[in-house]
């Protein structure tokens, strides 16, 4: 018989990074999961990831046990790869920081698709584009 | 401990309410300005997301230039505005949120894992207390549970127990529970090395044992144990192997977790270099558990 769902916890936190400190034991510990279980489980699982910022999505069963999935890096992280950016700009009106092909601009989508709530990959551009916008980072026409 | 719970006394927890097609910019922002990490909250029947993060009490965060960068990227059509709030909370709230929530567990018929204030069950050959913190080894995790298993089928009375990662001590107070001559447990964990002195007290342990904050270097020159258990990580595991192999003695048996499926090969072909060839394996999900036996 299936377990029955409590809820779930999205969090975006470093491959190989996690620990006890917020935002895991706040999150986790409401919920009732054991926060060094998941860490142990999170960390060994994306131990090769170099830091890089995942996504993840914890599954909270009602008897307290849980699974989790984890998810591409969130497309800015991607944008600033693709446009060798430490950082985006933090007034992106007005200072632009960086330029990115529309190529790279569908590489990342095509990479996100089965993240992002899109209907198709032309879709996933424009969600991708706005980010990028919103960073200071111009698409190239 | 002192130093541990000093850093982890209070924070503030700052969120951020956006829509969601602002949700990564603002992640972003937040990432690179104030957290390495953060939690999202996806509001029901509507499309926004709450985004929170946390920051040291005794930080005087400046959110100026994070509520003017929200402003400058919502679009406006955007249906509500962006809310930022900000509220202090305590390390406690959230351990004591999962201490609460607690229930037993059992591992087989046999083995029955509870909290000190949870019913008795007096038909479990083994009954295991734990004092519910934030050290690993509840019994709810594959890896513990399959240490469990094979400690009940395969320690014997007698045997010195060595216990390596030893988190909130489950694993030996089962080997306690078989009979086990002498129990070191070990851990770099201040929280678990507490944790575990604890749950030794709640259980009882009539073995003579040490408790020590640490790693291998701990017992190096101790003599060879029966049954030595590392439920750590692969790195660590392949790093202690050779060390691993001399602590354990003739005979006895060496308990590897805390791997997974696909660390397999590396883990047979590191055994293999070190004479080690008589060992079973056992996975529950994708959690991989070797039960090496040295002749």
């Amino acid at each position: 018989m299936a377990k029955k769902i409590d809820g779930f916890i999205k969090l975006q936190i470093p491959a190989g990074g996690a620990n006890p400190a917020p935002p895991i034991g706040p999150a986790l510990g409401q919920r009732g999961v054991n926060i060094m279980e998941f860490c142990k489980a999170f960390n060994e699982r994306t131990k090769t990831g170099g830091g890089i910022l995942t996504p993840v999505i914890i599954t909270v069963y009602k008897d307290k046990s849980f699974t989790f999935e984890t998810k591409t890096p969130p497309a800015s992280t991607l944008l600033k790869k693709a446009a060798k950016l430490a950082k985006g700009s933090g007034v992106p009106n007005k200072e632009k920081v960086g330029r990115v092909t529309r190529a790279q601009v569908r590489e990342i989508a095509e990479t996100k698709m089965e993240d992002l709530n899109a209907s198709s990959v032309e879709t996933a551009m424009l969600m991708v584009e706005g980010t990028a916008r919103s960073m200071g980072i111009e698409v190239d026409a | 401990m002192k130093k541990l719970e000093k850093e982890l006394t209070a924070f503030i927890e700052v969120s951020v309410t956006v829509d969601l097609i602002l949700v990564d910019p603002v992640c972003d922002f937040i990432i690179e300005n104030h957290a390495s990490g953060l939690v999202l909250e996806d509001e029901q029947d509507s499309k926004r997301t709450t985004i929170k993060f946390y920051l040291a009490d005794d930080a005087t965060p400046d959110l100026e230039p994070l509520a003017a960068y929200v402003k400058q990227i919502s679009p406006k059509a955007v249906s509500e505005p962006p809310m930022i709030n900000s509220k202090k909370v305590t390390n406690v709230e959230w351990e004591e949120q999962y201490r609460v929530s607690v229930e037993p567990i059992r591992i087989e018929p046999d083995i029955v894992i509870r909290a000190p204030w949870h019913e008795s069950s007096p038909e479990a050959q083994y009954e295991i207390l734990l004092e519910p913190r934030m050290a690993f080894g509840t019994g709810r995790h594959e890896t513990t549970r399959t240490c469990l298993k094979v400690i009940a089928q395969r320690f014997r009375k007698g045997w010195r127990f060595l216990d390596l990662g030893c988190g909130s001590g489950i694993l030996s107070i089962l080997a306690d529970k078989k009979g086990a001559a002498f129990i070191k447990a070990i851990d770099y964990d201040v929280v678990a090395v507490d944790n575990c002195r604890g749950n030794f007290r709640l259980n009882d342990i009539g073995a003579p044992f040490d408790v020590l904050f640490g790693s291998i270097e701990k017992c190096l020159q101790d003599p060879p144990y029966e049954f030595v258990c590392a439920n750590i990580i692969k790195k660590t595991i392949l790093d202690m192997l050779p060390r691993l192999e001399s602590l354990t003695a003739d005979g006895g048996v060496l308990l590897l977790a805390g791997l997974l499926q696909r660390d397999e090969s590396e883990l047979c072909a590191r055994l293999a270099e070190l004479g080690l060839n008589r060992f079973s394996t056992t996975l529950d999900n994708e959690w991989l558990t070797f039960v090496v036996e040295k002749a």
